[in-house]
């Protein structure tokens, strides 16, 4: 189940929704761009069809394609700066693989969901950080890199990744309602309950699981 | 009688319509068909149902199928029925004619229902376009309604931007149309060069907006659906 919806703030700010997510045969994730970068859902959506071109199986050579195309510094701030949350699985377990910020979000056997914050403040660690000279930058002057989650199938049902856009749903009065469509895999109500109370949710918003 | 009429509650918009949990959308088109069925449309018999049939065809073929609701409303005599928006594959196509001719009245009743059906839509986060057409041979015979009130709400429907479309039989029904200030009229009587094939465009028009209509963001319905 994948809902992708554009945030109030983008609406009323004439933004495009920057955040963009895909469901493949062995992955599923979902990119947040920055919403300092002019244009970042440029990269997201090169990026997914990137990634998708490639099953998955190679994140460096997308980023570099990507930075082919924007090699500047103010090109990479403009198109590059994006969050990735990648969910795949073997026999026994989810991996979740994240560089940036957002949720991992996971079903219990008993259908609980627990939700689990990445990446805290408001400096996540875009990969195309790697791009950019450490004079530029403030932190994350070493690089930064994918950060791997296991989970255990034993405990999990399901497992799934959403933008930071998330906390508005958990923080707002709807939260039970959107738990309820949630575990039913009710991808058209989520989308009902964020345009039926779209001042709630002010940024982008995409869930996958 | 049309300001008395009750106000639903939700229950009853669920129940007479399409439960929100059998809508797989978020955008959805409604169409109203109101379908003379008095006895001077006799002689139309067999190109109603026929057209009916492709119109529903043509509906429920599309890869927009699932983003459609719609409702049939017939009248004669003094009988105005009007079921809910359903989904196309479960729209009734059989005709018969006999009776009077309630025209003002389906034409209230069957705005009364569109517009609040969209309202409760649209309350329910749904993206929401609408086609109201009506098919008569007009005149009105035996509305407790006057043209007047029919007109208001005809021309509350052009308001809200849902396009108006009347398939007129004959030249009563176009005086009909007219004063009722439809945005879309269509003439088909036995003037008409092949009035089989004016029937045919007609639902031919309508099933091509509702899927276009669908398909395109925006109001691209133009204000004459039949000069497509």
């Amino acid at each position: 189940m994948l809902v992708c919806k554009i945030g109030f703030e983008h609406v009323e700010k004439g933004l495009n929704c920057q955040d963009f997510g895909f469901e493949l045969a062995d992955y599923k994730g979902i990119m947040d761009g920055c919403s300092e970068g002019k244009h970042s859902e440029v990269g997201v959506k090169l990026f997914a069809h990137l990634f998708s071109e490639t099953d998955g199986n190679n994140i460096e050579y997308c980023f570099d394609i990507l930075h082919n195309l924007f090699h500047t510094y103010e090109d990479i701030r403009s198109h590059m700066l994006f969050t990735v949350l990648l969910v795949s699985q073997n026999e026994d377990e989810y991996i979740v693989d994240i560089c940036g910020d957002g949720y991992i979000i996971k079903q219990r056997h008993d259908d609980f969901i627990e939700y689990k914050k990445i990446g805290e403040g408001n400096s996540p660690e875009y990969f195309a950080y790697n791009f950019i000279s450490p004079d530029h930058l403030s932190k994350y002057k070493d690089g930064v890199e994918f950060k791997r989650h296991l989970l255990s199938k034993t405990e999990y049902k399901a497992v799934g990744v959403a933008s930071d856009g998330l906390e508005y749903i958990l923080n707002s009065p709807f939260k039970d309602e959107f738990e309820k469509h949630l575990i039913g895999r009710k991808e058209f109500a989520i989308r009902r309950l964020i345009n039926r109370e779209h001042k709630y949710f002010k940024d982008d918003i995409s869930i996958v699981i | 009688m049309a300001d008395v009429m009750d106000i639903m509650g939700l229950d009853d918009f669920e129940q007479e319509n399409t439960a929100m949990d059998d809508i797989n959308s978020e955008t959805i088109n409604l169409v109203c068909t109101l379908i003379d069925e008095s006895g001077s449309m006799g002689g139309n018999i067999q190109e109603m149902n026929y057209n009916q049939s492709s119109f529903k065809d043509a509906l429920a073929n599309s890869k927009e199928a699932d983003e459609m609701l719609v409702a049939k409303g017939t009248f004669s005599n003094s009988n105005v029925v009007i079921g809910g928006y359903k989904k196309i594959e479960e729209f009734d196509t059989t005709y018969k004619a006999s009776g009077m001719t309630p025209l003002y009245d389906a034409i209230i009743i069957g705005a009364e229902k569109l517009v609040s059906y969209r309202t409760y839509l649209k309350d329910q986060g749904m993206n929401v376009k609408a086609v109201f057409a009506v098919f008569s041979d007009g005149e009105d015979t035996s509305s407790r309604n006057s043209l007047s009130e029919a007109r208001r709400f005809v021309e509350n429907l052009n308001s809200l931007e849902i396009p108006t479309a009347f398939i007129a039989f004959g030249n009563s029904a176009i005086n009909e149309a007219t004063n009722l200030k439809f945005k879309s009229i269509l003439k088909i009587d036995s003037n008409t060069p092949d009035p089989a094939s004016a029937l045919r465009h007609a639902f031919d028009v309508l099933s091509k907006s509702t899927i276009k209509s669908v398909s395109v963001v925006g109001n691209n319905v133009s204000d004459d659906l039949f000069t497509m």
